[in-house]
């Protein structure tokens, strides 16, 4: 535990950059699911769903 | 003075480098003559201050990265294990078995495999219109 | 876009909390995964040409290269200045590799916004770290007048670039390069609407005639300066001229010639100059400003032979001069002279290092294989097509390009060692990896040329 402990202390500015892929990936998918509402909507380029079908893309 | 010179020369601070001509002159007492000659240069060394000896003497598996001679092989070892077989390796493996980049060759393929179709068929090559122009329905103009 | 970003963004307060002792240690691992992490826009499987698109950010097959070499530049700036900030107090070797970073970021941010003006915000945010890097830890007191030189020159020739984006956004309602394409009719288009569209790059690439800053700011510059400006800062002056081309694209047909004719013109003085050059950067400095001409000239004629040209260009002149500018600053270390005279003879002393000087010297002559060839090529190519004259400016540039290569290659490594040359301090292994963390890359290109060549708009 003391290990840890000293671990932590000694290396923790390690979480950084990891932290930093997380958080950019989290906000990378954000970004897409608000692009998602676009899709599909295009009155050019729309096309019906397939039955069984909920979204165009996947 | 003239050992300590000739050091300056190897590893002077930046701020202290002048034109280029001040180290012309500089002559330098062969530091591997014997263990006599090293002894005679070790007095000089407590002297030396803020000035800097050859990495290659206090540590001669020196490898450039750092001046405790530990810290040297392990920032060593890490810089060529990200630098070289990750970023490198990996990523060369990575970049060489990427699907088709941009799509162009999936691109030509399907284009070779419409145009045997589309001869088979008798049909033209290419239609005037991308999208089936019934399919199309335009919103009322008075949209603004 | 944002998991490369954040992480870079997270690499300051790294730099600024981890300890002293381990400084340089996790910024260069964690900027090499980075690097590594980039990779994956390669990825590229959609036809419409924009990947990863974000509201205002996205990559393409234009944009994906230069941001990849971006990031790969980061931990070569930091190996490679590792030595000479050895002196520097704590504080100052924390605030360099923060200035890298921010540069870094501003970049990454600058090659791939989709939205104009925001480019343009990044084109000129790029100037602050690089002054204060040039400014502050410039070898000598030229460095002052360096940075000015710098700083003016690329200020003055954007402004007109903002006002014209003003000017697009007032008749457009938009500046976003994702509809790029379909501008140009909305726009009047004038004469002096392209000058301003294009001076900024044009002084940024730099065209010759405008090049004055460039040579400057490379000789004066420490090396991660050096690096960074010659391997992605100029090629912002390309990158932009290709995306501006598509909005001002019907007027440039006549507003070209001038400029592409002075491209070539300067392609053949740079070599010229080059060839009387005592001083090693300043040379290397002019090479570039030489091989950039000849993009000015691909990126010109607005065809996709010369877009696909002026990119491959660009990324292997990226490496290229990075790691020339890395050899000359290893000798400059040894020797503490950019005199080209001084410092004859070396394949003596280090012979490693004569392969290194001899290989990069054959990249930047443009041996066959490698993709500097290609670009060459491929552009030479494009301009006999747009008019048969410029063969002559072609191939007399490319020759000339040959002869200060191996000038300079002989200069500094054949011949005997001048006298004053008594203790040299060996090459260690962080040098040799850094070279080699050039060269590989170029010679993997030739491997998949694919990635960087397909853009054609």
């Amino acid at each position: 535990m003391v290990n840890f402990a000293a671990l932590v202390r000694d290396h923790w500015v390690h979480i950084f950059v990891p932290m930093g892929f997380v958080v950019g990936y989290y906000l990378d998918r954000l970004q897409d699911q608000k692009l998602t509402a676009y899709r599909n909507k295009s009155v050019l380029y729309a096309r019906e769903l397939k039955p069984g079908e909920e979204v165009t893309w996947k | 003075m003239l050992t300590r010179l000739s050091r300056f020369g190897l590893s002077l601070p930046r701020t202290l480098v002048g034109p280029p001509a001040r180290f012309v002159s500089q002559s330098k007492p062969n530091e591997n003559v014997g263990s006599t000659a090293m002894t005679e240069l070790r007095p000089g060394q407590p002297m030396t201050g803020h000035e800097e000896v050859s990495e290659y003497t206090k540590n001669p598996d020196y490898y450039g990265f750092s001046s405790d001679p530990d810290v040297d092989k392990s920032n060593m070892k890490l810089a060529f294990f990200f630098g070289v077989s990750m970023a490198l390796v990996l990523g060369s493996t990575f970049v060489a078995y990427i699907p088709d980049y941009g799509m162009r060759e999936w691109a030509r393929r399907e284009a070779e495999r419409l145009i045997v179709q589309r001869e088979k068929a008798g049909l033209p090559l290419m239609d005037e219109n991308y999208y089936d122009p019934s399919k199309i329905i335009l919103p009322p103009p008075k949209e603004e | 876009m944002m998991k490369i970003l954040t992480p870079t963004l997270m690499l300051i307060p790294l730099t600024w909390l981890s300890s002293f002792s381990h400084l340089w240690r996790p910024t260069l691992s964690y900027s090499f995964i980075i690097s590594t992490l980039s990779l994956t826009w390669i990825k590229n499987m959609s036809e419409t040409g924009w990947t990863s698109l974000g509201l205002y950010m996205a990559t393409d097959t234009l944009s994906t290269p230069l941001i990849i070499l971006t990031c790969w530049l980061l931990p070569l700036m930091i190996l490679a200045s590792q030595d000479h900030m050895k002196t520097e107090s704590q504080t100052r070797q924390r605030l360099y590799i923060t200035l890298l970073i921010f540069l870094q970021l501003f970049l990454i941010s600058a090659f791939s916004s989709t939205e104009l003006i925001m480019f343009y915000i990044m084109f000129e945010a790029t100037l602050i770290p690089t002054l204060m890097i040039i400014t502050r830890w410039g070898n000598q007191l030229e460095r002052l007048s360096a940075g000015t030189y710098l700083l003016f020159y690329t200020l003055i020739s954007s402004l007109p670039l903002l006002v014209a984006l003003l000017m697009i956004q007032t008749n457009t309602g938009s500046l976003s390069l994702t509809s790029a394409q379909f501008y140009f009719s909305l726009i009047p288009q004038h004469n002096f609407l392209w000058l301003a569209c294009f001076l900024a790059f044009l002084v940024k690439m730099p065209l010759y005639g405008l090049h004055l800053w460039l040579p400057k700011a490379h000789v004066e510059a420490p090396i991660a300066g050096s690096m960074i400006l010659a391997a992605v800062l100029l090629k912002l002056g390309g990158y932009g001229m290709t995306r501006i081309s598509t909005i001002v694209d019907p007027i440039s047909k006549n507003m070209t010639y001038p400029f592409i004719t002075l491209a070539l013109w300067g392609v053949i003085m740079t070599g010229l100059v080059c060839l009387q050059q005592m001083d090693l950067k300043s040379l290397i400095a002019y090479s570039s400003v030489g091989h950039m001409g000849l993009v000015v000239g691909g990126v010109l004629t607005q065809t996709s032979w010369g877009y696909s040209g002026a990119l491959i260009l660009m990324i292997a002149h990226g490496l290229t001069s990075s790691a020339l500018f890395c050899l000359a600053n290893i000798n400059y270390e040894r020797t503490h002279s950019r005199i080209m005279y001084l410092t004859r003879g070396l394949q003596i002393i280090f012979p490693l290092m004569a392969i290194w000087w001899l290989s990069f010297t054959l990249a930047n002559l443009a041996l066959p294989p490698l993709p500097n060839m290609m670009g060459e090529l491929t552009i030479i190519v494009c301009m006999f097509n747009w008019s048969w004259w410029t063969i002559i400016f072609t191939g007399l540039g490319t020759l000339i390009t040959a002869a200060y290569s191996l000038h300079m290659f002989t200069t500094t490594q054949r011949g005997a060692l001048p006298p004053h040359i008594t203790s040299l301090t060996p090459m260690n292994i962080k040098e040799h990896l850094l070279i080699i963390l050039h060269l590989l890359p170029l010679l993997l290109l030739i491997l998949k040329p694919e990635i960087i060549t397909c853009w054609s708009s």
